[in-house]
């Protein structure tokens, strides 16, 4: 079932399994947007995605989360940026929307493709 | 760590921020009371948010918690008192008066405290948008189906 | 290229080697398994594996483990294609059969 497993489709898949990861990365830096000491946390797992298409035989893969630089933090030791998260609860959500769309579309295809246009 | 957890996680500062603006509200409602119970003037309270790990994880969301990234809820974890001295201001016809004629207020600063309330209004309202786009992706992953 | 959840030692999470890796994965070579019988017998048991598969996600999702919404919808979707190909396949296979022996069902 080689048809299935396509570069293409197990790139969206991870694609979703990385955004909605990096959405609950977001989502818990808002949740301890109050909480002294909390520092940010995000994940760069694109440019792991494209690390991996390039060919890179890294059979271990980095820990994904990791502290964000350049952030001011707060008398109390957090450093939470309200407008950077904000921005990036939409950005994401709209990545993860899109890739669906796009995987929505293949299936169809393949779908088409199998039943040869007929229901 | 999955969709569904981290509206648990968001769930949970919502709640947070909530008691943080009730007891910054009580504060703002006392700023001029001069007798509680117990006696003595309001005390002004402040909440301490932190994490505490959830109580009974699942199998599954033990492993789902990966690198340091643990299932862990906001929480208010403590209600202070406020420490610092009463403001004494000179009342001598005041029914709460000491022998000297002054009067102990509460050391509440109004303005502070407002700012207080909108820090906790502005969490709030961070938490729920962040609960409505993750309800926007997962609504669309079901739609994979059709 | 293995695939692997980052922070979890490799290995201690079965994907299933339907969707672990990136590359296409290899044609078959008919070469050195011509027998049709075994070629649709593999097929069909790889139709099998993905219902499980999709069912155990499912489950996962259905009991709270940590599951993602889009990786079991993207597992039943890949089964039902799967099957959907079988089906078609076998269509095809009594299409054939039919012509071939002249007998109309």
């Amino acid at each position: 079932m080689s048809f299935l497993n396509t570069t293409q489709l197990v790139l969206l898949e991870r694609y979703l399994d990385g955004t909605s990861m990096r959405q609950t990365l977001v989502a818990t830096n808002v949740a301890n947007v109050d909480t002294p000491g909390y520092q940010t946390r995000d994940t760069d797992f694109r440019g792991q995605l494209q690390r991996a298409l390039s060919g890179d035989d890294n059979d271990v893969l980095v820990p994904f989360v990791m502290p964000v630089r350049g952030l001011i933090s707060r008398p109390d030791g957090n450093n939470v940026s309200v407008d950077r998260e904000s921005l990036l609860l939409a950005e994401i959500q709209l990545q993860y929307k899109a890739a669906i769309s796009i995987l929505r579309a293949k299936f169809a295809l393949l779908s088409t493709a199998i039943k040869e246009g007929q229901p | 760590m999955n969709l569904f957890r981290v509206m648990e996680i968001s769930g949970s500062a919502l709640l947070a921020e909530r008691m943080r603006a009730e007891v910054v509200s009580a504060n703002l409602a006392n700023a001029e009371t001069t007798r509680v119970d117990g006696g003595g003037p309001f005390q002004r309270m402040h909440v301490v948010f932190g994490a505490r790990p959830v109580a009974h994880p699942s199998f599954g969301m033990s492993l789902a918690s990966f690198g340091d990234l643990h299932a862990e809820n906001v929480r208010v974890v403590g209600l202070v008192g406020d420490e610092t001295p009463p403001i004494q201001r000179f009342e001598p016809g005041h029914p709460d008066a000491d022998t000297q004629g002054y009067v102990s207020y509460p050391a509440i600063n109004p303005a502070e405290e407002m700012i207080n309330l909108m820090g906790a209004a502005r969490g709030y309202e961070m938490n729920a948008s962040a609960i409505t786009s993750i309800k926007n992706m997962i609504q669309s992953a079901i739609t994979i189906l059709g | 290229m293995t695939n692997s959840i980052p922070g979890v030692p490799p290995g201690s999470i079965d994907l299933g080697s339907s969707a672990a890796t990136i590359k296409p994965a290899a044609p078959g070579n008919s070469a050195d398994n011509p027998d049709f019988m075994s070629t649709l017998q593999g097929a069909m048991g790889q139709i099998g594996d993905m219902q499980s598969e999709a069912d155990g996600k499912v489950t996962q999702l259905l009991t709270g483990n940590g599951q993602d919404v889009h990786s079991a919808m993207i597992a039943i979707e890949k089964a039902n294609l799967a099957f959907e190909m079988m089906l078609q396949v076998r269509n095809k296979i009594i299409a054939a059969y039919q012509a071939v022996s002249g007998i109309a069902f």
